[in-house]
């Protein structure tokens, strides 16, 4: 899957789970901080982006935990769809 | 002598406040009540993440809000809410158990609004509004309770002002009524300037016609 692409997806995904009506795909920095200070998501969200990445990606989180490191960013999610999409079954 | 100070009514599409039309939308449910929320000017992001009951009640709540805020009242600390409606949150039951009956995984977003309260909760995070506040399920107002229960809070709790709403939104394996839904009546109760309080006036102002 195309990078560039797949960072795309993941921005409109993400306005679209989580119901971010004022906020434009295009508008959200491939390096914004998810959380805090970038969109201001809060923990409802963190818990929709997980299923996000196991609707549309087929990625499960078992640990939410993870989610800090996986969360940060758009790309920092394409990091890790793209790492566990390429790690063998 | 408690008074009736304000009203709002949301039906039809239709949002009004003591039966003047304050703006209208159109479409589905949420089409109709995003529709809404722009007409009136509301400014809240988090508007968007609810379901439709709380945008329900919070947009039936708002005209009233602005004006205990125009008139200067304490709302963080003097101002009651009763909400009430017939169904609870079945609709959002029905949307939260449709993935899982897929077998799939359940949005978190919508699960949290699988309580009846959330109404009354996000209108008093909306406003900051720290009174006491309460929510009934019934099929019907009922009048002669909730006016106890506003006596109370401003005889006993010292509120000056209390809002009764009562707010519905189609759960539709479960509705077998008209599809007249979704309809929300609000009610401004205080001691100010108001036509005299009974319970056939509230009754009126928190039912569907």
């Amino acid at each position: 899957m195309d990078r560039e692409e797949l960072k795309r997806n993941l921005k409109e995904q993400i306005v679209k789970q989580l119901n971010l009506e004022e906020v434009k795909p295009e508008s959200i920095a491939d390096d914004a901080p998810l959380f805090g200070e970038g969109l201001g998501l809060d923990s409802i969200d963190a818990l929709e982006l997980i299923v996000l990445l196991d609707r549309h990606y087929g990625i499960k989180i078992t640990d939410p935990k993870d989610g800090r490191t996986i969360f940060v960013s758009v790309n920092t999610m394409a990091d890790h769809i793209l790492a566990q999409l390429a790690a063998p079954k | 002598m408690l008074n009736l100070l304000a009203s709002t009514r949301l039906t039809g599409g239709r949002l009004s406040l003591n039966g003047n039309e304050l703006a209208q939308g159109h479409g589905e449910d949420a089409a109709m009540l995003r529709a809404l929320y722009t007409a009136i000017g509301m400014d809240y992001p988090k508007f968007h993440k609810m379901d439709a009951y709380a945008r329900l009640a919070l947009l039936a709540a708002e005209p009233l809000y602005r004006m205990l805020r125009t008139d200067g009242a304490d709302i963080e600390n003097a101002v009651g809410l009763i909400t009430l409606n017939g169904s609870g949150s079945a609709a959002t039951d029905v949307e939260h158990w449709e993935p899982v009956r897929r077998g799939e995984l359940a949005s978190p977003a919508v699960f949290v609004y699988t309580l009846p309260n959330t109404g009354a909760g996000e209108i008093t995070i909306r406003h900051g509004a720290f009174g006491p506040s309460i929510c009934l399920i019934s099929e019907h107002p009922d009048p002669d309770l909730l006016l106890t229960i506003t006596d109370d809070m401003i005889t006993t709790q010292g509120m000056t002002h209390v809002i009764v709403g009562w707010s519905d939104i189609f759960a539709t394996p479960f509705w077998s009524g008209p599809p007249t839904l979704p309809f929300a009546g609000f009610a401004l109760i205080g001691h100010g300037a108001g036509t005299p309080l009974t319970p056939t006036g509230l009754q009126a102002i928190l039912t569907q016609h």
